[in-house]
């Protein structure tokens, strides 16, 4: 066996920056992706980190504290520090690695070619909380959601209408803890902090029900993702945080576009092609900005 | 022989009045029919009727509710946005000519012409609940899914129960010229504008009263042959009156006319009862404990008689030995939601110039 192998056989490229993928299981289909940017100069590639099971509503605990899986997701990237070493428990102070400047720092930084600028984070967290709560808690009623049209939907046949204040206040119970997590990992350093939109829903009720063992009619689905996505852009603006929308793309109307579905509830890998784009789109936009 | 030598007890004003302690005082003699936990029990009516609904509810009755509150939401909110208050979200429903209208918007027969009232809030109010939930409607569209769900809901509700209860409250109403859709309150404060071209004020008397509560009776058991009514009158005095009297004199015409509605009614269906709720509170010379300081709301104590001589008559029940099941459904006044009348009074007091 060779000690070296040929170069020609295996060639260096250098170094592409990485863009973080954290959150539920919408972060697996952009696992590897890769991008060259010519705006940006540079190519990227897409880490994905599954954290299963992430709610919106479970962020942050009642404490306040960053969701220990999330903590150790970012910390097994090498973005947070762990000054105590103790992966179980998220410590009261959470800083980003890259801002961090000391010995160990800047040493796990050269040698372990962790990122030392901003790190690209692209969280995908609330379609847990929109399919296995906000839908199946209004399962059986509809509610007018301001500005929707859902005209070309069929009708949910629902006996009840809740309110409308109160729908939105169901889905602010869930994104409140979410944005208090992200408020703390913006204040932690994480300046480029970006928060997917929640995707179109399927418009195949039988196909949704097969995934969920529970029945809802396209129009409240596809209704309660809007407002979804209408309040985490408005938090996401209000909070200085980045929001990749991606449903003018990969939506018709308001369900999912048959060539971007995976299945009941993913996009594939095409729309995540799109969504990166957004991101580096938007990244390449603040690079000129702050230029 | 002496005609009244065989009268019983309860017949004896002496027997049965004048030698009790007031608390002991029980006006109802029989119940018509048999409740149990299992009966199916609708309400409506004017703000007593809740208190009826929350016992029932209390002390585990089957209380009919066909427009539920969603399970996620608190009991404040829920109380705020009347599910459970009544057995539909149909507000307080004070005139017979009310009741009769609510069933036949809900059978599709009668459709009021009167549109949405626009709050000061810039909000939609549906004139016929116009307290049903704070801050009313966002959009038409809002309001006339909901009230289609609503109505929906009443009609399964009559279809469904086995016993209605109902709480005649008013004889003074408020109609839209156009149709003669009875309102619980005028427009004009919060929401909608008031016009003496469009709204005129009625005050019902004893045949017109009669005449809708025959008219209702007949749909109701139209649609549901089996169905059950218990009448009570509501022992709440006006908040204000539109007759050129003194409240007190409107107060006790509205109830003597609805008392004798009830009373006509017993006597012309085997199936209709009439609870005396009414006495106990008023007549059995306890106004002091059954009457809030405003001399109109009744406290604790006076429910509790009502619901003693309920539950006695009706479930073959001692209040004193049972225990509340759902203690919560008793509503605190932290959170219990103020009647349409309750607004009208507030309403009355914030502008003088009214009164």
């Amino acid at each position: 066996m060779n000690a070296v192998a040929p170069a020609e056989a295996h060639a260096y490229l250098g170094r592409t920056t990485p863009i973080y993928a954290i959150g539920d299981s919408h972060v697996l289909i952009y696992n590897g992706l890769v991008f060259q940017s010519k705006a940006l100069g540079t190519s990227f590639v897409v880490d994905s980190t599954h954290i299963q099971g992430i709610a919106a509503k479970h962020f942050v605990d009642d404490a306040g504290k960053l969701n220990p899986r999330v903590f150790q997701a970012l910390r097994d990237e090498g973005l947070i520090s762990d000054p105590e070493g103790n992966a179980n428990e998220t410590p009261d102070d959470i800083r980003a690695f890259h801002r961090i400047s000391n010995h160990y720092a800047n040493y796990f930084r050269q040698v372990g070619e962790l990122t030392a600028g901003e790190p690209l984070i692209m969280l995908f967290i609330g379609d847990i909380d929109l399919r296995m709560s906000l839908i199946k808690q209004l399962a059986q009623a509809d509610f007018v959601l301001p500005g929707f049209d859902a005209a070309m939907l069929p009708s949910t046949n629902a006996k009840q209408i809740i309110p409308f204040p109160l729908v939105k206040d169901l889905a602010l119970s869930h994104l409140t803890p979410l944005f208090a997590g992200l408020r703390l990992l913006r204040d932690a350093g994480f300046a480029a902090l970006y928060l997917h939109c929640v995707v179109p829903p399927t418009p195949d009720d039988d196909w949704f029900e097969g995934g969920h063992h529970f029945r809802a009619p396209v129009a409240l689905r596809a209704k309660c993702a809007v407002l979804m996505n209408d309040l985490m852009r408005d938090l996401c603006r209000e909070n200085g945080i980045g929001f990749i929308d991606v449903w003018p793309a990969v939506a018709r109307g308001v369900v999912a576009a048959q060539e971007y579905a995976l299945d009941s509830i993913h996009l594939n890998r095409a729309a995540a092609v799109l969504s990166v784009q957004a991101l580096l789109q938007s990244v390449a936009e603040r690079s000129a900005a702050l230029t | 022989m002496f005609p009244y030598d065989g009268i019983k007890e309860y017949q004896n004003w002496r027997k049965s009045v004048a030698s009790l302690a007031a608390a002991a005082i029980d006006p109802q003699v029989r119940g018509r029919f048999a409740i149990d936990r299992g009966t199916a029990v609708a309400s409506a009516g004017s703000c007593f009727a809740q208190r009826i609904s929350e016992s029932l509810r209390a002390f585990g009755f089957s209380y009919h509710v066909a427009e539920p509150a969603p399970v996620w939401l608190t009991p404040e909110k829920a109380a705020e946005y009347s599910y459970g208050t009544y057995s539909a979200r149909y507000g307080n429903v004070y005139t017979a000519l009310q009741l009769l209208q609510l069933l036949q918007r809900a059978m599709g027969t009668f459709r009021p012409a009167e549109p949405a009232w626009t709050g000061t809030d810039g909000n939609l109010y549906d004139p016929f609940r116009p307290s049903v939930q704070p801050n009313g409607f966002g959009s038409l569209e809002e309001l006339a899914a909901d009230r289609n769900c609503h109505l929906e809901a009443v009609l399964r509700m009559f279809g469904e129960i086995e016993i209605f209860c109902f709480t005649l409250g008013l004889t003074e109403a408020w109609c839209c010229s156009a149709d003669g859709a009875a309102i619980p309150t005028p427009p004009g404060r919060g929401s909608g504008e008031f016009s003496p071209e469009r709204y005129s004020f009625r005050n019902l008397g004893v045949a017109e009263n009669l005449a809708a509560m025959h008219d209702f009776i007949g749909l109701a058991r139209k649609l549901n042959p089996r169905l059950k009514i218990l009448l009570t009158v509501s022992p709440v005095p006006l908040a204000a009156t539109m007759e050129d009297r003194h409240v007190l004199q409107s107060t006790t015409y509205s109830k003597a006319v609805l008392r004798v509605v009830a009373d006509e009614l017993v006597r012309a269906y085997d199936f209709v009862d009439y609870f005396a709720s009414y006495e106990i509170v008023t007549a059995t010379f306890n106004d002091v404990a059954y009457y809030k300081p405003d001399r109109r709301n009744v406290t604790e104590d006076g429910v509790d008689h009502v619901m003693r001589s309920f539950f006695k008559h009706y479930a073959g029940m001692d209040l004193e030995t049972m225990v509340p099941i759902a203690p919560e459904a008793t509503q605190t006044e932290d959170w219990a939601k103020p009647c349409d009348e309750e607004l009208l009074l507030r309403y009355i007091n914030a502008d003088t110039s009214i009164a």
